[in-house]
């Protein structure tokens, strides 16, 4: 057994409280605004896998959830939902060899701008073909469970996503990931077939977006091409480093914060976008660690004093 | 639809030359990857509009007025967010995706995401082979080789231009013989970014001005410098002429829709095929 740590007990006080908030608030549209952050938690702590770890900012991470999202939308009327959520995560695994292959050569900006116009690519396919993906107006999907079914199978997602991922990141896989972002080089030099690790990051990490897919789309109820568009990729990029990098946990936090922030802010679309970049610039130029980093920082602050003192 | 092909590829090969040497500039110098390249072109565009038909300013004094105010903006922007991060090629990245997405945002709320049109300097047109050809279009390549001509010239016998390039080859060595490194970055980025307003500036004319425009601009630039190679003038030309050929076979022939998407594939192709380029001299270490 591996030892509790502080994570795992604060991650399940969490879930607790989101488990049973249904209980005092039963306001739709909170609990749409819930689930939404469930769902982009998902994404941002699967995106941490390649970009936190492995350290190559992946900027089109919405090729794994928008291809989920339009799995349920080809399958939906024709399969289980199951069946559906299976498809969503198996197309996003191909994916991910489809983007993870040209990207295995390739590493730092060269790598973050191909991410990036692979789901740009897919936005215009889907404007282009319309009579198969339904254009800008995009495909209508009915959802199998009720807004408060959603809500907790987004949860129970995204607790098997995080203690996935936790318990992959603190395996010697998760080290490996971690040898390969501080320096390939010195990893391949120690015998670390570091394509296939960076390969197995892309997949891991798509895996877990494209099941958050299939969920997402039916959230919205429709998946169309701005689940392609380029500030959907970035949303994953900005609460993932606001959160912390290469934490797990953090992107999951900065998912929720960002959320919560911009719809409560949500007069106008703009505004929202406005914040989130906004938040990234200063988190870049202050708080290069994210809010995990700055928790982390004022933790410390609190206890040195105790610490400096006590033995150790 | 061939003449359509060649004449409007070549109006768009001129103008990427330009965006694509502005964007290596900076890059080859100060191996500053700036995100908001394209953001510059976005400004530039929005201040013509807003001179031409807010202060209903002459079309040329106007274009001389918004490409020097987006140099200050570029300048501004290197100053206060790219130098205390240049140590890092990723948070250079994410900031300046950020200081993008921001300026494309603040341009949302100032003019609406309405496209809009800006009138141009000198209207009328003529016909080649058929396909009806705006003067302006003849004096956006005309001004855009021009410029190409300026840029060689400046680089090869100015002082500036050579120290630039010293920095370019070997930034330790340019210290040593007393070059102010720091000086040539900020006059790389300043040049950067008054060639991707000039574009901006020339296209304005004939496209409509909306805020999500720097994108395009931005990745076809990026793929250019991957194609072409770093710091070869010749591949850099040669680069932008098949990228907008490319462009305008997929737009005229396919949909215009998918015009983007081409040169997408383009960039994911040089990187995983030919990550030096075609020339040999690529960017990718």
């Amino acid at each position: 057994m591996r030892r509790l740590t502080p994570v795992h007990i604060g991650l399940a006080v969490a879930f607790s409280g989101l488990v049973l908030l249904p209980l005092w608030i039963s306001n739709p549209y909170v609990l749409s605004v819930l689930t939404l952050a469930a769902l982009y938690a998902i994404f941002a702590s699967s995106w941490d896998i390649l970009s936190g770890y492995i350290g190559q900012l992946n900027f089109g991470h919405a090729v794994f959830f928008g291809v989920g999202a339009y799995a349920t939308g080809f399958l939906g009327p024709h399969l289980h939902p199951l069946f559906v959520l299976l498809a969503g995560g198996l197309t996003a695994v191909g994916f991910a060899f489809l983007v993870g292959v040209p990207c295995l050569k390739l590493r730092g900006p060269y790598l973050s701008l191909t991410t990036l116009v692979f789901p740009l690519i897919l936005e215009r396919l889907a404007f282009t073909f319309r009579d198969v993906t339904g254009g800008e107006y995009g495909i209508t999907v009915s959802s199998p469970l009720s807004r408060i079914g959603l809500y907790y199978a987004s949860l129970a997602l995204l607790l098997a996503t995080l203690t996935t991922l936790l318990a992959i990141a603190e395996s010697r896989i998760g080290r490996t990931f971690r040898a390969i972002g501080d320096d390939d080089q010195a990893a391949m030099a120690a015998g670390i077939n570091t394509t296939r690790f960076k390969l197995g990051a892309f997949v891991l990490g798509a895996a877990f977006a494209g099941l958050g897919g299939v969920l997402y789309a039916y959230h919205l109820r429709h998946v169309g091409p701005e689940t392609f568009s380029l500030f959907t990729s970035f949303s994953i990029v900005i609460m993932g480093i606001v959160g912390g990098m290469g934490t797990i946990i953090g992107p999951a936090i900065g998912a929720y914060f960002l959320t919560l922030l911009g719809e409560s802010l949500r007069e106008i679309e703009t505004f929202r976008i406005l914040i989130y970049s906004a938040v990234l610039i200063l988190c870049v130029m202050l708080f290069p660690k994210g809010l995990w980093g700055l928790g982390n920082a004022l933790r410390g602050f609190i206890r040195k004093p105790v610490a400096s003192g006590g033995p150790q | 639809m061939a003449a359509d092909i060649i004449i409007f590829g070549t109006i768009w090969g001129a103008i990427y030359t330009i965006l694509a040497l502005g964007f290596t500039l900076i890059f080859g110098v100060a191996r500053i990857l700036n995100l908001a390249y394209g953001a510059m072109y976005l400004v530039a565009s929005y201040l013509i509009y807003s001179l031409v038909s807010g202060l209903n300013l002459a079309a040329i004094p106007a274009w001389f007025i918004a490409v020097a105010a987006t140099c200050l903006v570029g300048m501004a922007l290197y100053r206060v967010f790219i130098f205390p991060l240049r140590e890092s090629l990723g948070r250079v990245l994410i900031v300046t995706a950020g200081i993008a997405i921001l300026l494309q945002e603040v341009a949302v709320l100032a003019y609406s995401t309405e496209p809009r049109y800006v009138p141009t300097a000198i209207s009328g047109s003529f016909a080649i082979m058929h396909v009806r050809v705006t003067y302006q279009q003849l004096v956006t390549v005309v001004v855009a080789i021009a410029l190409v001509f300026v840029l060689h010239a400046f680089l090869v016998r100015s002082r500036l231009g050579r120290e630039l390039r010293a920095v370019a080859q070997d930034t330790e060595m340019a210290a040593l013989m007393g070059i102010s490194v720091e000086r040539v970055y900020l006059s790389a980025m300043v040049i950067s970014t008054g060639l991707a307003a000039a574009a901006g500036a020339l296209v304005a004319p004939f496209l409509t001005v909306s805020p999500d425009m720097g994108w395009s601009p931005l990745l076809a630039a990026f793929t250019i410098v991957v194609l072409g190679g770093l710091g070869s003038l010749w591949g850099t030309i040669i680069a932008a002429f098949i990228v907008a050929y490319a462009e305008m076979l997929t737009a005229f022939l396919i949909s215009p829709q998918l015009r983007d998407a081409v040169t997408f594939a383009i960039m994911i192709a040089t990187l995983t095929v030919r990550p030096h380029g075609i020339f040999g001299k690529g960017i990718v270490e």
